[in-house]
């Protein structure tokens, strides 16, 4: 079961936006609760306000934006500088689902949402278990700083 | 005030009648004594509760999905096609998304937009917008009857307007619009505005005009039939209660035929054994079914497998609606041909399985049922516990506990404990009960099925599992 020693670490899920499709985002976040992860779930249609003010109430390690409408080329900006302003530099911000309409290269979407602040971006049908990885390493590093 | 299962008096509803016809202007066309003359005049092969009742009598099932342009010209297109091509029974309206939100303002300009460039902007047909005079053009323009096929956590003048517009058929589904149609409705404001729509169905078959309501509780794959009948269950008490008198159940088939079959036949047992045991008279239940699926196949031929599929759970469960997707569902919105196609099709495979006799295995069967049953009675029994006696607040109290839970609600307010996957007969098992008020002895059955497929695959089932299952049917197979 639940490894106790991983449950200090926290994260915030949710779908950005109007959309209100959240099998993926439920699934990542049954995986994550199974794997020792505490996790404040906000559901659907959740503002860039609503991420940071529940990262800031749990004291969140990382925020995971799901996005499934492929508008987050207009929902993610200003979602770091919100964070920074908050005094949340050091939460990590992770973002997957379909980002964009249309057939644009994987890797230049990836470098267009890093430069607006996210820490990871994945495309469709990535794995819970990569994410939860990348979760455990990323956390563990930011926590030694 | 605490909601309770009570219903509503006439002056608790025309006063809040009132505030509801003043949403928007097209409200005040709505004259009730109008518009049950009007229900009154329709032949009996233009009224949803007339049809069900005859394909009930004679076995017959008839197709039925949503179908939804901005305009009322494109809709008489697109249902008359339906229905000459098609050669539909049932026809249904789409209500658009700006409507579903109440956002009637946008919904005018996307009808604007829609005659400026001559096609649809909109997902669905604007109800409000085009009032009472613009839907009675389709129902004289169509041979059927036609059903509203839509949720909104607020769908009192989109249902005022749609029943006073020829309507014989609507949803009613608080539970459904609670945890699947929006992310910061509380259940309570959910539950009180269905209670209205229901309270203005009672009030047209109190006046002699049969409506068919309905409802299903809870949307999509990876539900279990319990689950799904306790939802049910629950929301046809408090139908009863406002005096609906007919209803659609809906429920969704997983694949595996005996477990499909078996809760058929417990949501019909059940909702006879709870409305008796609290007092009211039983209501005329309808079936309906749909092959429940995250991804649809985009190939063609695997598309044109389900809608098969998809009738032949119908036959089996004994439903009169076959509820189907298009053919072309992972593609996006269907044309009118890919409408008419996806009919055609279960109405020939129906008219191949019309007269004919055919059965799940007895012994599967029987060993599901009984499960399924003892199940939901389980979670029903909880629910009016915990309300103590009340219906409503029960469900209110056990939707936050997670009694009666939701594995995929887009609601945060919903715990989402529970999970299912499936054994390697199909058949969808507990993987995680959350809070459900479950035996050991039931949640044993359910592992013992999940060990089964466990040592099939070698590994243990997971989330990765879950995901196969998800994903399984669009690439054409039950499980993988």
């Amino acid at each position: 079961m639940a490894d106790t020693s991983k449950s200090r670490m926290t994260v915030i899920t949710g779908v950005i936006g109007e959309d209100v499709h959240v099998v993926g985002i439920r699934i990542l976040e049954y995986a994550l609760g199974e794997a020792g992860f505490k996790v404040v779930a906000l559901g659907s249609q959740v503002s860039q306000k609503e991420f940071v003010e529940a990262a800031l109430e749990a004291s969140g390690d990382a925020i995971l934006v799901s996005s499934l409408s492929g508008h987050a080329a207009t929902l993610i900006p200003g979602l770091k500088e919100k964070c920074i302003e908050a005094g949340l530099e050091n939460v990590l911000l992770y973002l997957g689902g379909f980002l964009q309409v249309g057939e644009i290269a994987w890797e230049s979407a990836e470098a267009k949402f890093k430069g607006m602040g996210m820490d990871r971006v994945y495309p469709p049908g990535t794995s819970p278990r990569k994410v939860i990885a990348d979760l455990e390493a990323d956390i563990s590093l930011r926590r030694r700083r | 005030m605490e909601i309770r299962n009570k219903k509503l008096t006439e002056d608790e509803f025309f006063r809040e009648r009132k505030e509801v016809l003043a949403q928007w202007p097209t409200g005040k066309d709505v004259d009730l004594a109008e518009a049950i003359a009007f229900h009154k005049s329709l032949p009996p092969h233009k009224v949803y509760v007339h049809k069900l009742k005859g394909a009930k009598e004679r076995g017959e099932i008839y197709a039925i999905t949503g179908m939804g342009k901005a305009t009322i010209e494109e809709q008489i297109e697109l249902l008359t096609y339906v229905e000459q091509e098609g050669q539909a029974d049932l026809l249904g309206t789409s209500v658009d998304s700006f409507s579903r939100q109440n956002d009637y303002e946008e919904a005018e300009r996307g009808i604007a937009e829609s005659r400026k460039l001559g096609r649809s902007v909109l997902n669905g047909l604007p109800l409000v917008n085009h009032g009472v005079a613009g839907f009675r053009r389709v129902i004289e323009a169509v041979n059927s009857p036609v059903s509203m096929r839509y949720g909104a956590a607020d769908p009192r003048l989109i249902d005022e307007i749609g029943y006073a517009g020829g309507h014989t058929s609507g949803s009613t589904d608080a539970l459904m619009d609670f945890w699947h149609h929006h992310s910061r409705v509380p259940l309570e404001t959910a539950i009180s505005t269905h209670r209205y729509v229901q309270r203005l169905i009672g009030y047209y078959e109190e006046h002699g005009v049969p409506i068919c309501a309905s409802c299903q509780g809870l949307y999509g794959a990876g539900i279990s039939p319990s689950l799904q009948i306790a939802a049910i269950i629950v929301q046809v008490v408090m139908m009863a209660e406002q005096g609906v008198r007919n209803a659609r159940l809906h429920f969704a088939c997983h694949g595996n035929l005996a477990q499909d079959v078996a809760t058929a036949n417990v949501l019909r047992r059940l909702k006879q054994d709870y409305l008796k045991k609290l007092g009211y008279d039983d209501l005329e239940g309808f079936l309906s079914v749909s092959f429940s699926l995250v991804q649809y196949p985009l190939e063609v031929g695997s598309a044109f497998a389900v809608v098969f599929m998809n009738t032949l759970m119908a036959k089996l469960c004994g439903a009169q609606a076959n509820d189907i997707r298009t053919v072309a569902e992972a593609k996006g919105i269907p044309t009118k041909e890919d409408t008419a196609y996806s009919f055609r099709t279960a109405k020939v495979m129906e008219n191949f399985l019309q007269g004919q006799r055919i059965e799940v295995d007895k012994k599967e069967l029987e060993i599901e049922t009984r499960m399924a049953e003892v199940e939901a009675r389980s979670i029903v029994d909880r629910v009016l516990e915990l309300g103590d006696g009340d219906v409503v607040q029960g469900t209110i109290k056990a939707v936050k506990s997670g009694v009666l839970d939701n594995p995929f609600a887009t609601n945060p307010a919903s715990p989402c404990k529970v999970m299912s996957i499936k054994d390697s007969a199909g058949a969808l098992r507990y993987l995680n009960h959350g809070n459900l008020p479950f035996s050991k002895d039931i949640l044993e059955f359910h592992r013992g099925k999940i060990a089964e497929r466990e040592k099939i695959k070698g590994k243990k089932l997971d989330y990765e599992t879950l995901v196969s299952d998800l994903m399984a049917v669009s690439k054409g197979v039950l499980v993988e």
